[in-house]
């Protein structure tokens, strides 16, 4: 190849032809220049074909394995946009599938000012470009940056209803692209009309840089209805309180999460780079509340407060004595759960500012009405039980045998314990009593012989049996155990076995009390009491299901079949009269505990006291047992303060519609025959005869008649309506029906007979209920107002009771 | 004393005679000379050099596709765009480098100092209002408008400009280089006014790159050891002074560059929408490809995120795609070609070949080394191309237009004395 060079061409090559003439000349000066250049040219192969190559390479290292963990960090966080699907709260249904608690969707609305101003600075170019152009005919002047982001602030405004200045702050925060402008809105009115924005507006695009972003919102149908069982929600949609709090695992469900790459601008990239984590929908709540029964014992306590006062509200719980199961529980004050921050009840708001204990300056203030109205008086208080409890003695005392139904007990009003004498509420004693009367007296020397014949340790392991000492363990936070002496103390001290007895001296939840209670006449065993039946999956699968096995068998079957027994007398004989509900066989226990520490019997001053009420029904077949308590009433309602008088006409009330409402059918005596329901016939068009035949038929037996022609023109009431067996059928012979309102009259204080004499003379039908008999029992209450005008016929119902002192 | 007519025109014929003689001797001598070169460069051109050229180049416009679909779809709705553009260069490169490297090089000894004019002339004309191009703040294209194919820099024009006028200019001073007056004053004052011309554009990293080929032939050429030793000094000393004390800000010369290069994400959210931008995004894009990267064409930060990813950047993709093994691998073929370079410039058959060669490679080397070093916040952010990988046309024929120079300079090595 290379033949045509001469071999020495290194050195001759150089410049022979350029200057043939100096050839003798040596080329010393050329040949060291050329060398120089050799050598420095090596030099500069070395720094730039190595050294520069190493350098990089070092410093590329560096930030290819040292940092990469770093910078890759730095690029997926800008390089992906991970978006949460939210899983839906589970919803929350009573026994029934009345919902109580439910989520809906609703919107968040965000911006992304880098965006918004990247578009705005892209239309002030656009604009500057066309107007040097020149606009065409018909063309207008495009929109620039400035009116742009003028009708985002003013349109969004508008929808969202916020302040313009607020918008135009965030949207000059350029570097951002996440700044929230308004959380959960609803998603079909104004979320909508964002999106409508988005897409259709003046700049004839769809908007780039507002966002939507699902979320929910819960909602309470029912408000306040069992505002304490259900609770609510914090800002983030994390249960606070309540139900929502102590189940929030299984309601809020598993948030999901879609990873998606995008670009610098934020749209997606064009190749596929998404991960999906589905969100999974929480789980769904049946509770074992019947809203309806919720209702009538929220009423219930809301009567007795309107009535009584009740300085530190009323507690109602009713249970399944077979299970455990809640039916209702309520606490008084309470809230709308809708809004939970807001001070529902007016006496708490007239409250706030006043002064509170004895610290002058200090005073009530929003928070502490708060905590106040979302306290659950039923579990997270303990109270001392009072006469109530004595249900628990007199279940020891039948299951140690130690006292039967024809023990016999004898009460001088008094009783010396050591030193201290304690009183009976009958000061004068009761003197020679059975045991269904000293149970039906609430004698309290009676209870405590009982108290001793089972003995100190024996009781105290009674006590520890019925749970008194612990948490019942139901569903609810912050539930509070028993707060009572030690056992060594308790064994050593007599005196704290005789007021024990009667439920004084120590503390109990009233849910930890009615659960003993229940356990005293549901065959003896104890149920841990619940709230929630059932978990329903997403698909309306059953996840977990209550397992209603009885904790331990407390008290023999027989033993409680005598105290069923002994509880019914003091219902229908006994100091629980106002508990009755006429056609129903109700056992029941009256309660008025002093609180200790409040009162000074010497001094005179009347302590505070918790008047209380436990029934159940049937008495021979408990299906619900319900306990009442009402914290610190008025001293000055002309009503005498005790559980008899102020809670158990109550708790006939409500008794009287939870019953029914269960399907348990009345069953009427002969006394109480003329209070049974019974459905009118249609007559009208029959002679006299014929009606009269009917109407015995349907179990009605007095008419009158109106007019004299031979049938029957009109009637009252009319046919189809339900009316006490006993009232007056009026038949109208012709005679124009009158259509003048009745007036409804004052019975309040009548015996039974007066009060069905005047109801009737006004035209009206009379049905009683409440306790029968006639010693002492006068009516106690109406469901209508003396003098207000109703239709002739109507049925006004009229609480019987014993007005008179019954001692607890 | 006079002469008589026969005698002046005997002395006449004599005269012309001899200078007959002379042209015809001199006429003799330029054939040989040019039968000479021709010989001489028909002489085999450098395979090695045309082969690490050409793979490098393959390679370059694979990543260029890469790199530059994103940018090409969002701003021209034509993913191919660039890349169709720069392989239409790349063929009229390669074309235009075979054709160059057919000249016998000598040729152009005698356009120094016309080229070196005209580059001056085009620096000037760049900076005349209304004539000059601007794009991005910067006046350094010349053109017509609207048309970038029909656009050049005439700093391109200019490092062609002083690398031939230098070698020519050097390649006859022999040990003159080492005095002050004929070894550094006239190229100084040459490198000066290019310099300047080109930092009123501005182009500072055009600007360093001359002064680095001109420093690198000047060296080459035999200026005086101690001279070098002074530059060195001078030159660590003042980037250390500029790079690590606070120097710049004490002249009132705030540098964001600088303060970006000493700490590229120190500057918070905000200000990395300004110049920490490009600095910061390229370190992720590095990053992001860790040791083997995500794999040919599935950068993700070319979406976009990384400034110029078709242009000053394309490296830093290089690193997403194929990891510092791909990156290393793509360096060694770079300095491969480097050193080729300078073997070349070795063996040259003369000295003006060995410092067209030197200061060709010098170029290619210091353009690598810089776009690399920016690439990888080695240097501070300069913006400026890598060679046969970053998008541009007359960049990319000045390039091979190199090449052919020194593959025209390898036609004409001697051959191996072993032969």
């Amino acid at each position: 190849m290379r033949e045509s060079n001469p071999p020495n061409g290194r050195q001759t090559a150089g410049k022979p032809v350029k200057q043939p003439k100096k050839k003798q000349r040596p080329p010393d000066a050329a040949r060291q220049a050329r060398q120089v250049i050799q050598r420095r040219t090596i030099y500069l192969l070395c720094v730039f074909g190595v050294l520069t190559f190493l350098a990089v390479f070092g410093k590329a290292y560096d930030l290819t394995i040292n940092q990469a963990d770093d910078l890759k960090q730095r690029a997926s966080r800008q390089q992906t946009r991970s978006t949460v699907l939210s899983a839906s709260r589970g919803t929350i249904y009573d026994r029934n599938g009345t919902i109580l608690a439910i989520s809906a969707t609703a919107d968040t609305v965000f911006l992304d000012p880098k965006a918004i101003n990247e578009s705005a600075n892209k239309m002030d170019i656009d604009r500057a470009e066309k107007l040097k152009e020149g606009l065409k005919s018909g063309e207008t002047v495009p929109m620039s940056g400035q009116e742009y982001k003028d009708l985002i602030a003013e349109k969004l405004s508008e929808i969202l209803e916020l302040e313009k200045d607020s918008i135009y702050e965030k949207m000059e925060k350029t570097w951002s692209q996440y700044e929230i402008l308004k959380t959960r809105v609803d998603k079909d009115t104004v979320g909508d009309q964002v999106r409508d924005f988005i897409s259709h507006n003046d700049t004839g695009k769809s908007i780039r840089g507002i966002y939507l972003l699902s979320d929910s919102k819960r909602y309470y149908p029912y408000s306040s209805l069992a505002s304490h069982v259900i609770g609510f929600l914090n800002k983030e949609n994390h249960g606070a309180y309540g139900l929502e709090a102590i189940y929030e695992n299984a309601l809020e469900g598993t948030k999901g999460l879609a990873v998606t790459a995008k670009d610098a601008n934020g749209s997606e990239l064009m190749f596929q780079y998404e991960q999906y984590y589905d969100a999974e929908n929480g789980n769904s709540l049946v509770l074992t509340i019947d809203s309806n029964i919720q209702n009538y014992v929220e009423r219930g306590l809301a009567d007795m407060i309107s009535k009584y006062g009740a300085k530190n509200g009323a507690m109602g719980i009713v249970m399944d004595p077979r299970n455990g199961a809640i039916l209702a529980m309520a606490s008084n004050p309470a809230y709308d759960v809708n809004n939970p921050w807001e001070v529902y009840e007016s006496r708490l708001k007239d409250l706030i500012g006043q002064q509170k204990g004895s610290t002058a300056g200090e005073v009530y203030t929003q928070g502490d009405m708060q905590t106040r109205q979302w306290r659950n008086k039923a579990v997270n208080d303990t109270y001392e039980p009072g006469s109530t409890y004595k249900v628990l003695t007199l279940a020891m005392g039948l299951e140690e045998k130690t006292i039967g139904l024809g023990s016999s007990f004898y009460c001088s009003g008094n009783v010396t314990i050591g030193t201290d004498t304690i009183w009976c509420s009958n000061k004068n004693g009761h003197r020679n009593q059975n045991l269904k009367q000293a149970v039906g007296h609430s004698c309290n020397p009676a209870f405590i012989s009982i108290a001793q014949s089972v003995g100190g340790e024996k009781y105290w392991d009674y006590m520890e049996a019925f749970g008194l000492f612990e948490p019942t363990g139901i569903d609810l936070n912050g539930e509070a155990a028993g707060i009572v002496i030690s056992r060594d103390k308790f064994v050593k001290a007599p005196v704290s076995l005789a007021s024990y007895s009667f439920g004084q001296t120590f503390n109990v939840t009233p849910i930890a009390l009615i659960t003993a209670q229940a356990a005293c006449i549901n065959g003896g065993y104890l149920y841990t009491p619940y709230l929630v039946e059932k978990e329903l999956d997403g698909d309306g699968n059953v996840v977990r299901q209550h397992d209603a096995t009885p904790v331990r068998q407390v008290v023999s079957g027989e033993t409680s079949a005598l105290v069923r027994e002994i509880l019914e007398y003091v219902v229908s004989d006994g100091g629980g009269a106002n508990g009755q509900v006429t056609g129903y066989r109700i056992g029941g226990k009256t309660g008025t505990a002093d609180k200790t520490g409040t009162g000074n019997r010497k001094l005179g001053i009347q302590g505070d006291v918790v008047v209380s009420f436990m029934s159940f029904a049937p008495a021979d077949d408990p299906q619900v047992i319900m306990l009442l308590t009402l914290d610190t009433p008025s001293r000055n309602t002309g009503t005498y303060v005790s559980g008899g008088n102020m809670v158990a006409p109550t708790s006939s009330s409500i008794m009287s519609d939870i019953l029914p409402y269960l399907g348990i059918s009345p069953q009427y005596s002969e006394d109480t025959k003329a209070s049974a329901e019974m459905t009118v016939p249609y007559v009208i068009g029959s002679t006299e005869a014929e009606a009269a035949e009917k109407l015995t038929e349907y179990g009605f037996s007095a008419y009158r008649t109106v007019g004299d022609g031979e049938t029957v023109t009109d009637q009252t009431p009319v046919g189809g309506a339900i009316i006490p067996a006993g009232a007056e059928i009026i038949l109208y012979m012709g005679a124009e029906k009158s259509t003048a309102l009745c007036t409804v009259p004052n019975v309040v204080g009548m015996s039974a007979a007066d009060a069905n004499k005047a109801v009737t003379n006004a035209g009206l039908i009379m049905k009683s209920t409440g306790a029968s008999g006639t010693n002492g029992v006068k009516a106690i209450g109406q469901s209508m107002e003396a003098g207000s005008e109703v239709a002739a016929g109507t049925v006004i119902t009229v609480q019987m009771g014993q007005t008179s002192t019954t001692a607890d | 004393m006079a002469s008589t007519a026969a005698e002046r025109r005997e002395r006449d014929i004599k005269r012309r005679r001899a200078e007959r003689q002379r042209r015809k001797q001199q006429e003799r001598a330029l054939k040989l000379l040019n039968a000479e070169a021709r010989e001489a460069a028909r002489g085999p051109m450098d395979t090695p050099l045309l082969v690490l050229t050409l793979i490098l180049q393959t390679i370059g416009l694979v990543m260029l596709l890469s790199a530059s679909f994103p940018a090409a779809q969002v701003d021209y709705s034509a993913p191919f765009h660039f890349f169709i553009r720069q392989g239409i260069f790349v063929s009229g490169g390669i074309a235009a480098a075979l054709f160059i490297s057919k000249i016998n090089y000598h040729r152009i000894e005698g356009l120094a100092r016309l080229g070196l004019l005209v580059s001056v002339a085009l620096l000037v004309l760049v900076l005349v209002p209304g004539i000059g191009l601007t794009r991005n703040h910067a006046t350094r294209w010349l053109g017509i408008p609207g048309f970038e194919a029909a656009q050049f820099q005439p700093s391109e024009v200019a490092k062609m400009g002083i690398i031939i006028y230098f070698a020519e200019s050097i390649s006859k001073k022999k040990e003159k280089m080492k005095t002050w007056r004929e070894g550094v004053v006239p190229y100084l004052g040459i490198l000066m006014v290019v310099v300047l011309l080109m930092l009123k554009e501005p182009h500072f990293s055009g600007a360093l790159l001359i002064l680095g080929i001109g420093a690198a032939m000047m060296v080459v050429g035999g200026v005086h050891w101690g001279l070098i030793v002074l530059g060195v000094i001078g030159l660590v000393g003042g980037g250390y002074a500029v790079l690590f004390t606070d120097l710049m800000e004490k002249i009132g010369y705030n540098s964001a560059r600088i303060a970006v290069w000493r700490d590229p994400f120190g500057g918070g959210a905000e200000s990395l929408q300004g110049v920490a931008w490009q600095t910061t995004q390229s370190l992720i894009t590095i990053g992001s490809g860790g040791l083997l990267g995500v794999g040919l064409g599935k950068s993700r930060q070319k979406f976009m995120y990384l400034p110029e990813a078709e242009n000053d950047f394309i490296f830093a993709v290089v690193f997403e795609e194929l990891g510092l093994v791909g990156a290393t691998l793509i360096m060694i073929l770079f300095a491969m070609l480097i050193i080729r370079g300078y073997w070349i410039a070795i063996h040259a058959r003369d000295r003006f070949g060995s410092l067209l060669a030197v200061g060709v490679t010098t170029q290619i080397a210091l353009q690598t080394f810089l776009n690399m070093a920016v690439v990888t916040n080695l240097v501070p952010n300069t913006g400026i191309s890598l060679p046969f990988f970053s998008y541009g046309g007359t960049a990319l024929l000045i390039q091979f237009a190199e090449i052919g120079i020194v593959l025209a300079v390898s036609r004409q090595m001697s051959a191996p004395i072993s032969s």
